[in-house]
């Protein structure tokens, strides 16, 4: 999932200056019903689920309420339920005031290297967080850690000595932490960007110093932004299941995202209350995401935007520039360098090694590893669905955008709230919900399946960012290209498409990374034609094989990378405007 | 207007239906594999034509690719493979069954209690492979062996003391119980398997006056980490997360083992043991590929190939036992075998009420 920015809603209000045309009644009800089949019918089909005592097709079905019940009711699953919550809450709120801590160094403050910096703490928004669970597991298990057996070994500190313990709560709480900053960085800095610098001038004016102002002006001012940082945080914190299915096994909590994921594929099964689990997950993120809204909402009132021109002070660290530096940096390490190269030397021995001093390392493994049918052939089913994902979701996203901004249908709103609605729905929740809808169809077990929960999950963000880029096209362009007779394909095709095409391409981009990192929908819905590299990393971890695993991280990385290359210096796509 | 909305929801209901139908592979007509065993010019012609196997399995991804390379390479047949743990395993394969989705042509598993139980339901092709006089374990007809696993306790000797390894060496599994391993110790949810529960029952139920409730109780109080699924805890052991780490199948640390990773392991008194097994699925999409694979699988030359890379016992009775494990210094081979427990009647009928004691022992959270 990703950030849009402070200035819009989701669901973005239609804009009054956008003249309207037609209906369009032959594109709306076809994009209504291609919205209803991606979103509501697995939603509805989990739903169903959630009160039937067998999976759907499963013969001597009967209706139940026991698993709702169960899952609503009684202990264990509260406690679950208050858990997750306690997790959101721990990671949204270090996340948000970490991020904000970085938008306000680099937004109000003369710290040197701020295009490398805002590069590195944007840099995990293009990685995977699971890959990065995975290289914290290899960096920070408590006795065999990289960190902890070399630091105990060098410092003399003897065999045993455990540092950091990733496989623990804080742990837990850690990595996701590091994963979520950018967003919390990408809310704040943004708003800070757009105040007006002549309210903290003033205060400045009047005597007070920096830490006074920052907390008496500046941060009050972008307090709308903070709480919508939070609660998008705590959303995306609430509905992952990779990240602590990886580092909780030793803790003895269990998040709702993995008490899901255990209930339909770890013995005992119970497929009732494994989707009693999902509508209490979807109930809990859309709450979420009701409160996100109202932030946004509310930002409106805290607009400082004003038709002058201005530049904020930039204050004079002087000796705190070294401190603030290294913290930079220091993010930088812990986000990006440290997993990363723990990963590249795991990946490059036989058998799981830390120690460094002890590893035979040898490309044999990774080549053996990387050149595998079965790593081939997930990296081919990667591309696809990465390169046919994001294309299918901007043609959507586009056809939804132009509906809501430029048809008068009155269905433009339910389009444009349909469209939005995957923000607040799990991936592992959708795969569920997607699985039932179509396990008797002949799209299960292709790449099909995979393609539709994608393009699902997706399609908000590839609806956010083109409507973004039409609301800036006056429509008076299109209606010259109708007036001098040219059919809504050829004004689409020679006027719209050629303009948008910078927002596009961003949509595109963005979609293309976050389909190859993502694999909470693809968990659930892979088969043995359509495994992609996230899935056999997670296939390579529950058999045992970290450093097979790491091998496939790497190669996903690289991937990801490419892309976010390609996009930044070929296609000239500013990436921290597309997240 | 009304009338060209009408039209187009239609057009697009049809569109969609079309798009679904054309979408994917069309699950071919099945045709019954019970044909005459051996392999023979048309089986192989018509394996080809098929051009694919799917093999869904429990062994490790790279063991079980290597070996399956030998039937690609002989037989230019591709081989796609699916692993998952033996309880998700047979509940895909289940699923799939039930929603007409039939994915998988052979299941490559341990667990036979599993494979009983999809032979009565039907879920079995009833085929006997030209080799099935060779093997002495199995269903005939329906699952055969391919190797033999046994369920040792291993540990990794790089992070014992001199002390701790002869004591380990000199007590065997009763030395588990002593505080001085507190926190050392890994094992598995009985939850996750069969056959790990079966190794607890062994103990605490047929091996009482060697062990008993008194040594499962001994090993809990030494708060072991309990993981879901025995491959990730090897992997751990191999690391040194921790020193001791049971049940898991000797064939999945030897390859470790070999590599140079250093796990020795031993094995209890009486010491549950089985085979991976291979068996066709009834309604396999690729059916003469499946039974040219069977017998591919069954022949001597492939259990002899498999034996080597996973250092399990091969069970038919032609092959070679090339295991270099034998000549390791610190290894014992097991001493009695528990091999029908998938069949005793008393574990079966016990079992509900024995898991529901370790999960209060143990205090399982999953």
């Amino acid at each position: 999932m990703a950030a849009p920015t402070i200035d819009q809603d989701i669901a973005s209000p239609m804009p009054g200056r956008a003249t309207r045309g037609k209906a369009y009644g032959w594109l709306v009800w076809p994009l209504l019903v291609v919205l209803v089949v991606l979103v509501v019918v697995p939603m509805l089909a989990m739903f169903y689920a959630s009160v039937r005592t067998v999976p759907p097709g499963y013969p001597d079905a009967d209706w139940t309420v026991q698993g709702l019940v169960d899952v609503y009711t009684t202990g264990p699953y509260l406690r679950t339920v208050l858990g997750t919550l306690l997790l959101g809450v721990a990671v949204s709120a270090l996340a948000t005031a970490a991020g904000g801590l970085f938008a306000w160094v680099l937004t109000r403050t003369d710290i040197r290297f701020r295009g490398f910096f805002e590069m590195a703490i944007l840099a995990p928004l293009f990685l995977s967080p699971f890959i990065g669970a995975v290289a914290w597991v290899t960096l920070a298990a408590p006795e065999s850690g990289m960190l902890n057996v070399n630091l105990g070994r060098y410092l003399g500190l003897g065999d045993g000595f455990t540092l950091v313990n990733v496989m623990s709560l804080p742990g837990l709480v850690w990595v996701l932490m590091l994963y979520y900053i950018p967003y919390g960085y990408l809310f704040i800095g943004a708003a800070m960007r757009n105040m007006d610098a002549s309210l903290e001038e003033a205060s400045y004016l009047n005597g007070h110093g920096v830490v006074r102002t920052a907390l008496r002006v500046t941060f009050p001012l972008v307090r709308p932004a903070m709480a919508a940082a939070f609660f998008f945080i705590a959303v995306l914190t609430t509905g992952i299941f990779t990240v602590p299915s990886v580092l909780t096994a030793d803790t003895g909590f269990v998040p709702m995202a993995v008490r899901l994921y255990r209930a339909v594929n770890v013995y005992p099964y119970d497929y009732t209350v494994g989707a009693a689990i999902g509508t209490l997950l979807l109930f809990l993120t859309a709450c979420g995401i009701y409160f996100y809204r109202r932030a946004t909402t509310n930002a409106k009132r805290f607009v400082t935007i004003s038709g002058r021109g201005f530049r904020p002070r930039l204050i004079k660290l002087g000796t705190w520039r070294p401190v603030l530096t290294a913290m930079f940096f220091g993010y930088f390490a812990a986000a990006v360098l440290l997993p990363y190269t723990a990963l590249i030397l795991v990946s490059l021995t036989p058998y799981a090694q830390t120690a460094i001093a002890d590893m035979s390392l040898s490309i044999t493994n990774f080549t053996n590893v990387a050149s595998s049918p079965k790593v081939v052939e997930a990296t081919v089913n990667t591309m696809i669905l990465a390169l046919g994902a994001p294309t299918i979701c901007v043609i959507i996203g586009l056809l939804v955008a132009f509906i809501v901004q430029r048809s008068d249908s009155r269905l433009r709103g339910p389009i444009d709230y349909l469209a939005a609605l995957p923000i607040a729905i799990p991936g592992v929740v959708l795969g569920l919900g997607m699985l039932w809808v179509y396990v008797r169809t002949p799209i299960y077990a292709t790449m099909w399946i995979l393609i539709l929960a994608y393009v699902a999950l997706y399609v908000p963000h590839a609806a956010r960012l083109t409507s973004s880029g039409l609301m800036q096209i006056d429509a008076s362009l299109e209606e010259a290209s109708k007036i001098n007779g040219a059919r809504l394909a050829r004004t689409m095709r020679r006027v719209t498409f050629p303009l948008t095409k910078p927002s596009m391409l961003a949509a595109w981009i963005m979609i293309f990374i976050f389909t190859g990192r993502e694999v909470n929908a693809a968990i659930i819905l892979y088969s043995p034609g359509s495994t992609i590299l996230p899935v056999l990393t997670f296939d390579y971890i529950e058999s045992g094989a970290l450093q097979n695993a790491a091998v496939v991280g790497v190669l996903q990385t690289v991937i990801l990378l490419a892309g976010v290359l390609v996009a930044r210096f070929l296609l000239r796509v500013k990436l921290s405007s597309a997240v | 207007m009304r009338l060209m909305r009408r039209l187009a929801l239609a057009a697009t209901a049809m569109t969609t239906l079309a798009l679904v139908g054309a979408c994917g592979s069309a699950q071919p007509t099945v045709s019954d594999v019970a044909a005459q065993p051996g392999i023979s010019d048309e089986l192989v012609a018509a394996a080809q034509d098929e051009g694919e196997v799917v093999v869904y399995h429990t062994p490790g991804n790279e063991v079980t690719r290597e070996w399956v390379q030998g039937f690609t390479e002989e037989y230019g047949i591709e081989v796609t493979t699916l692993r998952q743990g033996s309880n998700a395993l047979m509940e895909r394969f289940n699923q799939e069954a039930r929603a007409g989705q039939n994915l998988a042509d052979v299941i490559y598993k341990s667990d036979p209690a599993d494979l009983v139980e999809a032979e009565e339901q039907g879920l079995l092709a009833n085929y006997t492979t030209g080799n099935a006089e060779f093997f002495d374990d199995g269903s005939p007809g329906y699952f055969y062996p391919i190797y033999t696993i046994r369920y040792p306790l291993a540990y990794n000797s790089d992070l014992l003391s001199a002390e701790e390894l002869e004591l380990i060496e000199t007590e065997g599994a009763e030395a588990l119980t002593d505080p001085r391993f507190r926190g050392q110790i890994a094992t598995t949810n009985v939850n996750v398997s069969n056959t790990i529960a079966s190794f607890y029952y062994s103990m605490a139920e047929r091996q009482q006056e060697q062990y008993g409730w008194d040594w499962v109780e001994g090993v809990a109080a030494n708060e072991p980490t309990i993981y879901d699924s025995s491959s990730p805890m090897a992997d751990r052991l191999v690391a040194g997360e921790f020193a001791i780490a049971f049940p898991f199948p000797d064939t999945f640390i030897a390859p470790m083992m070999e590599a140079g990773a250093p796990i020795r392991w031993f094995y209890a008194e009486e010491t549950v043991a089985g085979s991976v097994y291979a068996a066709i699925a009834n309604e396999a999409p690729h059916p003469n590929a499946a039974r040219l694979f069977m017998e591919w699988a069954t022949s001597p030359e492939a259990i002899t190939e498999v034996s080597r890379l996973t250092q399990g016992e091969p069970t038919h009775s032609d092959a070679e036992d090339v295991r270099t494990l034998r000549d390791r210094p610190w290894y014992e081979p097991p001493g009695e075998l528990w091999v029908d427990w998938y069949d005793d009647p008393e574990f079966l009928g016990d079992q509900e009420e024995f898991n529901a004691r370790m999960a209060d022992v143990f205090q399982y959270t999953s």
